[in-house]
């Protein structure tokens, strides 16, 4: 157990108080003393204010199942706040694998194979009303506001799950991993480690998020990417139109989804798509609860625009790219919210890792999130 | 430290007549107290946090005695333990967060040197109840004996060492989990931890 005491013990260093922080802590001391010696403290009082009210202190346990209803609850509130109406029209040839949330007027061909399996009404439902979509457009965007490098800087999870250098408009949309988390290299010690580095990372511009990851002579520069709408969500349809024009052999994608809550002492569920080193073919994957079924698409990280969908439902989870069912699965799926997680890093497949004064750039030009409203 | 001769023992049993001794275990404990809550919470709000523990103390030095080692000490953690929660809880905030009352991991990181450390910490930490977490890290960052730790929780020495033997093995399973690399040790395992208690 020596390791454990000493990881604990060699992370405890602190700085000490400032003798100003003394003094004044010792003037509100003093000065409580004055006035009244052994008041009530405010833990204190509120403590009294709960007895007096019949309330009574939580349990850890039921105090964060409480937090957690609240907690999903102001997701929900922030994703409705944050809703855009519908998705964007896109331009020709542009591929679009999903038709449910389109305005009639402007739905787009069909993509091909996601009828019956995709839970999708199929094109020309205008005609046929009778087939309604179990999906709600929830939130989309087609990156016309603009960040430049530099703007995905101060995200922290303790102000809020904010990136305080980010715009105004999109801070309410986007979050990320912060500056110098370490990425899944270096948590796997492999030879070549990466740190997220969203501030030197991304930037949004030309209808587009930028995510461009570079290599000096030492560590990778990487980027994970959070829609904030899909955060902690328990189902939903997961849209990404994503392409890597100059692919770097070294490094990787993983968009996935992830469980909010970690069981203790157990593995949070996962299920990834699309997965793969840029440069290479890219696979689905469902690693919790079910076994590890791996689809692999027709498709690589490379300098054609791809679109890829995963849905998740009740029923089961399904993968289509470029509007084509690779697989599907179902029975013992996740359900438990999750988050939506565009994972931009360094290779960690058994790889040498990217070569040294290397770069590559994801670019992303549409993004949506849908519940689940079957 | 204060010069004053007097033990704790002493100052907490003339408490409850004379106030002003907690003027005494202030300059005595201040420093050590500091270090708790800004290992916990970051040095700017520790600064804050500070004199409401001994202030909170004062409303209970009716009720308490020195533990059995003469400190204050214990006493004084479990008070700042509840100042913390409170505080997490002042914090509480924003939309997604679903919170932990434990611990302000970007605290917690700006004073860690080696990055890859950071999420070793995490990892070993995330999978502790917060109960488990904070006997953990009495005994590894306050350097509270175990009888100590039981004070400050309020729990029997026997439960804490229960608990502590408990919170080892989780933490070294879960650095164990993180050495092998196995297929599903993403670092995304470790920033789930702020739901993950």
């Amino acid at each position: 157990m020596n390791i454990v005491d000493d990881l604990v013990s060699s992370s405890g260093r602190v700085p000490g108080v400032t003798p100003g922080g003394l003094r004044r802590g010792r003037a509100a001391l003093d000065a409580a003393i004055a006035a009244g010696a052994q008041q009530e403290s405010p833990v204190r009082r509120k403590a009294a204010a709960r007895r007096k009210t019949g309330a009574h202190w939580f349990s850890g346990l039921r105090r964060r199942a409480i937090i957690g209803v609240a907690g999903a609850a102001a997701v929900a509130a922030a994703a409705a706040a944050i809703a855009l109406p519908s998705s964007p029209s896109h331009t020709a040839g542009k591929p679009v694998a999903d038709s449910s949330a389109k305005p009639a007027a402007k739905a787009p061909a069909k993509p091909t194979g996601q009828t019956s399996a995709s839970h999708s009404a199929p094109a020309g439902r205008a005609a046929t009303p009778a087939v309604a979509s179990p999906w709600r457009l929830v939130y989309s965007t087609d990156f016309r506001v603009n960040a430049p490098l530099g703007s995905f800087s101060g995200c922290k999870i303790s102000t809020g799950y904010i990136c305080s250098g980010l715009p105004k408009a999109l801070r309410g949309q986007w979050w990320a991993y912060g500056d110098g988390w370490p990425d899944t290299a270096t948590v796997r010690h492999l030879k070549v480690h990466g740190y997220y580095s969203p501030s030197t990372t991304v930037w949004i511009a030309g209808g587009m998020m930028n995510i461009r990851i570079w290599r000096g002579t030492g560590n990778v520069h990487s980027a994970a990417l959070l829609p904030k709408a899909a955060l902690g969500k328990k189902y939903g349809k997961y849209v990404v139109t994503f392409r890597v024009a100059h692919p770097v052999l070294g490094y990787k994608s993983a968009d996935l989804l992830w469980a909010m809550k970690t069981p203790t002492g157990g593995t949070a569920h996962e299920i990834d798509f699309p997965e793969g080193g840029w440069g290479l073919p890219f696979h689905a994957f469902i690693h919790y609860p079910s076994r590890r079924p791996q689809f692999t698409a027709d498709a690589s990280f490379d300098s054609t625009w791809h679109t890829t969908v995963l849905e998740w439902s009740p029923h089961g989870v399904s993968f289509y790219c470029d509007g084509k069912l690779i697989g599907s699965a179902s029975g013992n799926v996740a359900d438990v919210p999750m988050r939506w997680v565009l994972q931009n890093e360094t290779e960690d497949n058994g790889t040498a890792g990217p070569p040294p004064n290397s770069s590559s750039t994801m670019q992303i030009k549409y993004v949506a999130y849908y519940s689940w409203a079957g | 430290m204060t010069g004053d001769p007097r033990s704790d023992g002493e100052l907490i049993a003339g408490l409850p007549r004379r106030p002003e001794l907690m003027g005494v275990l202030y300059e005595r404990h201040a420093p050590v107290v500091f270090r708790y809550l800004a290992r916990r919470a970051g040095p700017l709000a520790a600064e804050d946090l500070l004199s409401e523990v001994f202030i909170a103390a004062l409303s209970a030095s009716s009720r308490v005695v020195a533990h059995d080692s003469g400190s204050a000490l214990p006493w004084l953690y479990g008070i700042g333990l509840n100042v913390l929660r409170r505080h997490f809880r002042r914090q509480q905030p924003a939309p997604g967060v679903t919170g932990d009352f434990g611990m302000d991991w970007d605290a917690v990181d700006d004073r860690l040197d080696a990055w890859a450390e950071r999420g070793r910490l995490r990892a070993a930490l995330a999978v502790l109840t917060d109960s488990d977490r904070e006997l953990l890290l009495l005994v590894g960052w306050e350097g509270l004996s175990q009888a100590e730790a039981a004070t400050a929780l309020g729990i029997s020495p026997g439960a804490a060492r229960a608990r502590l033997h408990r919170a080892r093995k989780r933490a070294l399973s879960a650095l164990e989990e993180m050495g092998t690399g196995g297929p599903d040790a993403r670092v995304t395992t470790l920033y789930s931890k702020e739901q993950a208690s």
